[in-house]
């Protein structure tokens, strides 16, 4: 099998790592973490004009019809800028919803928008009960004569602050836990009923508890018949979410190598003790496995079917338990300066440790693995 | 065969650099014999055609004094060469903006090559020079019939003016239709030419502002310094880019070279990793600078500069 | 006007070389490798220059390997129209001089008939400075050469270009008749991102692929690389603790000041 980069691949990664190096270095991005907005609006635009908007969607709507392969090169690059522009949750999560459920007018209406840097979306469908459960939801939609209703409790909604739109996933009939009944809709944040409690998380991203009170939403697509949506779409931001940690791990076992070469403690460089190269022996190789598995996943994926969701799983479980051992070597061999606020790797560090608790985490994969496999 | 080296000369003298590049030479005459003819050529430059007979180890000054050739531009320069050189085995420059200019023309018109800013002549017809922004350096023959050459001054050490040679005229002139001089704007300084100066102090991104840059001066003062710059002060506006010390900037070799505010990039060390003593002020102990300097001082250099100024 | 610009495929910018321990050359296996960044600002300047209407058409061209098509794609997916590639691949020497190189471009430049050529002043990998100038020299050319500012001025049938140049001193400027060549100093421009949509476009834009035998040019140099090696290392410093110490270490230790 052939891995290499197709010339476009080859051409949106040196570009994209152009513009990381350029005008991403790590003192531009902690202003941007510290800053009220917590990103560049300038760099959004950039982002609309370099085309990246646009990569996952159809031609139809003014995409460049990428496919997830695309889309993975472009989320590696990301995960090594340490990038907190909310692309992730605008595109990755909340614009695949829209195309993959959407009716005709409103992808067409909201992916030109979105691709013209014009909408931010955010995602809210994890609830505090839930445990990345996509069935397990409470929220719900009550149809009247003036339209739906929500009303309930989401959690951790990335992107939320900044979102023009918030798609919501909540239940419009059958019972907790069931597959069918679950709906998406449009709501307008800045609505009446909407509180949002909004605050910075632990790697540099802003998100919000958002509490619905009977506040008006629009039905996005079919009602009822969200679950394969929601189901391809979480499957297809584990696989993005994947490449960016492929990006953060790389990043963090070559800052560990450079600065093993360079450290100097006992008398010699410190990297010429065996004892820490097998260390970092080890890291090289789960930055390998990851990145194969990241390819299998990706493929899988795209594939569809019940393959998907499995090797999605597979592939959490493997980002999980190498980032956080990649993560955890390159905080013990820096030192004390692993853990500090000035250093790049310990934001590298917080961002594959969050990476884990979002879409699942290692654990909540693993049971999830080993319950299909008992249901087998 | 002889040799004629391209006198480097501007603002009516002639310029420390040529010294050097007759060193040079020198070195290939003790392979290959022949004589070392100067050559001089620009409007109005007689007191600089004496200066350089004055060069130890040269025959002849050669000088072609003539409107057209006025501010050296390549196009007549480089036609009035490919006429002289063909008595000439070599034709050595120094490797100034001036000569790598016209240089190459003369190498293409005469269907040789050129071998760019030699460090060091081990044969008259092999030389080493810098690659990869010096961090490798080549070997390299050439079996042209004339090697024209460009010389890094810093390789070589200057020969005296003990010297006492005859000067010619020479005739020729050329049309030029191609080219005009339309201005220049030249940093005025008091203070000595960033490329052969003794000590050198150039400042970084760490400067702050172009304002700051002034902290430099009272020590440039008392140690009779150039000022150089780091490329991101350049770039970012702080001082203009004649002061750029690195790989596309100016390669300098001083005694003393103290870097204040600057990083250490490698473009940047390619421009002073030759200098006799390198000392760096950074507050970053981390900075790259401090693996190649000789004196690290960590520390602010807000605090620094004003308290060396004292000490010195 | 037509535009040729000329790119070269070289070790990316920041990457850290190693010399071969035969000393035969630098280590170039699995290297990342990329536009020379001077190259970049040549093809930056020569698309502002089509998107300000001096320029009709941008033609990029390079001379190596087959791999440095990946440049001319670049190129392509920054703003030319089209690609030519004289490929090298054949040739017994990888190096190719600048003569070669120049030779091969004059060949390029007869045919396209340009109105201005473009080149970075020097590749980061021999940093000869040479093409540019022997090109114009061989094209019969006027030259301005380490430009920081470029802009033409003029009637119809009387265009001149106006060039900045830095230089020692400072900065110079002089006027040159047209066709004429240009080679680019680092701020110059600052050369733009490329966009995803033009990427995938420069697919489709025309690529000409020549052997130098095509353009009926010999590759052959007078010059060997005998050798490489990796400069005389400096010995390790010190930290000192107090401006007092330096100023010690500098007149007692060093002796480079008094």
């Amino acid at each position: 099998m052939d891995f290499a980069l197709n010339d476009i691949q080859q051409m949106l990664q040196d570009s994209a790592a152009k513009f990381i190096q350029n005008d991403y270095d790590f003192e531009t991005r902690r202003r941007l973490t510290e800053s009220e907005l917590g990103y560049s609006e300038e760099n959004w635009k950039l982002f609309a004009e370099l085309g990246w908007l646009a990569l996952p969607f159809d031609e139809a709507y003014g995409g460049l019809g990428g496919s997830l392969t695309d889309l993975i090169v472009l989320q590696t690059e990301l995960g090594r800028g340490l990038v907190v522009e909310p692309y992730f949750s605008t595109v990755v999560l909340g614009g695949n919803l829209i195309q993959r459920h959407g009716s005709e007018s409103q992808q067409s209406e909201l992916l030109e928008r979105l691709i013209a840097g014009e909408l931010k979306l955010a995602f809210a469908q994890a609830e505090p009960q839930c445990h990345s459960s996509i069935t397990d939801i409470e929220t719900s939609a009550e149809r009247s004569e003036e339209g739906y209703h929500i009303t309930g409790h989401k959690a951790v909604v990335l992107g939320a602050p900044s979102a023009d739109l918030l798609v919501v996933a909540a239940r419009t009939s059958g019972n907790r836990g069931d597959q069918n009944g679950l709906s998406l809709f449009l709501v307008d944040p800045a609505q009446p009923g909407v509180t949002m409690q909004a605050y910075p998380t632990n790697d540099g991203f802003r998100g919000a508890e958002i509490r619905f009170d009977s506040v008006k939403a629009t039905l996005l697509g079919e009602v009822d018949s969200a679950y394969d949506a929601i189901q391809a779409t979480l499957n297809d931001a584990i696989v993005a979410l994947s490449a960016e940690a492929v990006g953060v791990m790389e990043k963090l076992l070559n800052a560990t190598v450079e600065f093993c070469k360079v450290r100097k403690q006992f008398g010699q460089p410190i990297g010429k003790f065996q004892v820490l190269q097998h260390r970092m022996a080890d890291m090289f190789m789960e930055c390998e496995q990851t990145r194969s598995m990241l390819y299998f996943g990706a493929i899988t994926v795209a594939g569809g079917g019940e393959e998907a969701s499995h090797a999605a799983s597979m592939l959490k479980v493997k980002v999980g338990s190498a980032g956080r051992l990649v993560g955890q070597q390159a905080v013990q061999l820096h030192g004390g300066m692993g853990v500090s606020d000035e250093l790049d790797v310990g934001h590298f560090f917080k961002r594959i440790t969050m990476i884990n608790t979002l879409l699942g985490s290692r654990d909540e994969h693993l049971q999830r693995l080993i319950r299909n496999a008992q249901a087998a | 065969m002889s040799i004629l080296v391209l006198a480097e000369h501007h603002d009516g003298q002639l310029a420390g650099a040529t010294a050097h590049v007759v060193a040079a030479a020198q070195a290939i005459q003790q392979d290959s014999g022949g004589d070392i003819d100067i050559l001089v050529v620009g409007e109005n430059v007689a007191t600089i055609a004496e200066a350089a007979a004055k060069l130890d180890g040269v025959s002849k000054v050669r000088v072609a004094d003539n409107a057209v050739y006025a501010h050296q531009l390549a196009e007549p320069v480089g036609a009035l060469l490919v006429e002289l050189v063909n008595d000439y085995g070599h034709i050595l420059a120094a490797a100034s903006t001036t000569a790598k200019n016209i240089m190459p023309r003369v190498a293409a018109l005469k269907d040789v090559s050129q071998i760019s800013e030699i460090v060091a002549v081990d044969a008259a017809d092999t030389f080493k020079r810098p690659i990869y922004a010096g961090n490798a350096i080549a070997t390299v023959r050439s079996t042209d019939v004339l090697k024209v050459i460009t010389v890094r001054s810093t390789g070589f050490d200057a020969v005296g003016t003990n010297g006492n040679a005859s000067v010619e005229t020479v005739d020729t002139v050329v049309e030029n239709s191609q080219s005009t001089f339309i201005r220049q704007e030249l940093a005025e300084s008091d203070r000595p030419e960033l490329a052969g100066a003794k000590v050198v102090i150039s400042g970084g991104r760490g400067m702050g502002n172009g304002e700051n840059f002034k902290l430099l001066d009272g020590i440039a003062d008392k140690l009779g310094a150039a000022i150089g710059a780091s490329r991101a002060a350049v770039d970012a506006g702080f001082v203009p880019n004649d002061m750029q010390v690195g790989q596309t900037g100016k390669i300098v070799a001083p005694e003393l070279y103290i870097a204040v505010g600057i990083s250490g990039a490698i473009q940047h060390l390619a421009g002073m990793k030759d200098s006799k003593v390198i000392v760096a002020i950074n507050k970053d102990e981390e900075a790259p600078i401090f693996q190649v300097a000789d004196y690290g001082l960590v520390g602010d250099l807000f605090e620094i500069l004003p308290e060396l100024e004292s000490r010195l | 006007m037509k535009i040729v610009v000329c790119v070269k495929r070289v070790i990316d910018y920041n990457v850290k070389i190693r010399v071969k321990p035969d000393h035969s050359d630098v280590d170039l296996t699995n290297v990342k490798m990329a536009m020379n960044p001077f190259c970049e600002i040549a093809v930056e300047e020569a698309v502002r220059l089509k998107e300000s209407g001096v320029a009709t058409e941008v033609v990029a061209v390079t001379i190596g390997p087959k791999a440095a098509q990946e440049q001319l794609r670049t190129a392509l997916a920054l703003g030319a129209d089209r690609a030519v590639h004289i490929d090298t691949s054949a040739e017994a020497n990888e190096r190719i001089e600048s003569l070669t190189v120049a030779k091969l471009l004059a060949k390029v430049v007869e045919e396209e008939q340009p109105g201005l050529v473009i080149l970075g002043k020097q590749a980061i990998d021999t940093d000869n400075n040479q093409t540019g100038q022997m090109l114009a020299a061989l094209a019969g050319l006027p030259q301005g050469t380490f430009a920081s500012e470029v802009k033409i001025s003029g009637d119809e049938g009387d265009k001149k270009l106006q060039v900045t140049r830095e230089i020692d001193g400072g900065l110079q400027t002089i006027e040159l008749s047209l066709p004429a060549i240009v080679t680019t100093d680092l701020r110059l421009n600052e050369p733009r991102y490329a966009k995803l949509p033009d990427i995938m476009k420069a697919k489709k834009k025309p690529m000409d692929v020549k052997s130098p035998a095509d353009l009926c040019i010999e590759v052959a140099s007078k010059v060997t690389l005998l050798k490489v090696e990796s400069p005389a290392e400096r010995k390790g410093g010190i930290k000192v603790g107090s401006v007092d110490e330096l100023v010690d270490k500098l007149k007692n230790e060093a002796k480079v000041i008094s």
